[in-house]
């Protein structure tokens, strides 16, 4: 996915996390909007600022944006084991109206489905 | 002309009125079906259990089960490690009747932390026999809510949803 939203500082953009996890999160689940995934590498970038004392003005280095990108990236999978989206045995069900019909179809074929006897 | 009409328990109605009813039966067959495999996993107790966190992960994924846009979705899972070795393991191996066993999941300041494992009635296997198990009871529960909710009266599917809660 193409990001357009960007993070507080700017370190790293949604489309540099993504090359690196090669994960497209918007694709495993619909909670994982822009706003959502850069609100994590925000929380990231803040802990870089905050611990390291990095000002927000200075260029920023290849130490910065591999422990940004490190850090957003963690923070991910940890947001994606509570929305079960990585888990290590998965299987899903499916029930939409097709599958629905069918059961109806199924049901009915027994009894009621002889409309045409009699008829040559 | 031929005129088709949608039926609900005998009576035309509208497609909104339709998909209303349709989307109350999808709420009930992912609340049902979420309680029983839910009961599987913790009450009968058939997956194997040493420190819980399997069952709760699987039941926390059960829990995100859906129904969004129409859709259906009931999910089966588990992000523990170590999920897929313990469903190569037979009954044999997994079950334990009260006996002292290693959590390796805990940390404790004087070393090896133990606790008592007690899973009578785990079963080898597990992951396998739960996909069959929801996929039997899918089948089964939705089978009897389309009955309820577009053949029959909806008093019994009522009372049972009653008093029902679900995270």
């Amino acid at each position: 996915m193409a990001y357009t939203e960007v993070s507080v500082y700017g370190y790293i953009t949604g489309d540099n996390l993504e090359a690196y996890t090669g994960i497209d999160y918007s694709a495993n689940n619909a909670v994982y909007t822009e706003a959502v995934v850069m609100a994590k590498v925000t929380i990231a970038e803040r802990m870089i600022h905050g611990y390291l004392g990095v000002s927000a003005a200075q260029t920023v280095t290849d130490g910065i944006i591999s422990a940004v990108t490190m850090i957003s990236a963690h923070l991910m999978s940890i947001s994606m084991q509570i929305h079960a989206t990585n888990n290590v045995i998965s299987d899903s069900y499916v029930i939409n109206i097709r599958t629905i019909l069918s059961m109806f179809l199924g049901y009915d074929s027994g009894v009621d489905a002889i409309p045409m006897s009699g008829a040559d | 002309m031929t005129k088709v009409y949608l039926m609900l328990k005998s009576q035309p109605v509208s497609y909104p009125e339709a998909m209303v009813e349709y989307n109350n039966m999808l709420a009930y067959i992912r609340d049902e079906v979420v309680r029983v495999v839910g009961n599987w996993i913790n009450l009968e107790g058939k997956v194997p259990k040493r420190t819980g966190q399997l069952r709760d992960t699987l039941t926390a994924t059960l829990n995100s089960s859906t129904v969004e846009n129409n859709v259906l979705k009931i999910k089966l899972g588990s992000m523990v490690s170590y999920a897929t070795e313990v469903n190569d393991m037979p009954a044999a191996v997994v079950r334990h009747v009260r006996q002292w066993g290693k959590a390796y999941y805990y940390t404790h300041a004087t070393g090896t932390h133990w606790i008592m494992l007690n899973d009578p009635f785990a079963i080898g296997h597990f992951w396998n026999a739960l996909q069959i198990y929801t996929e039997g009871n899918l089948i089964n529960i939705s089978q009897r809510a389309i009955d309820e909710y577009f053949k029959g009266t909806g008093k019994l599917m009522r009372s049972v949803r009653k008093g029902l809660t679900f995270g």
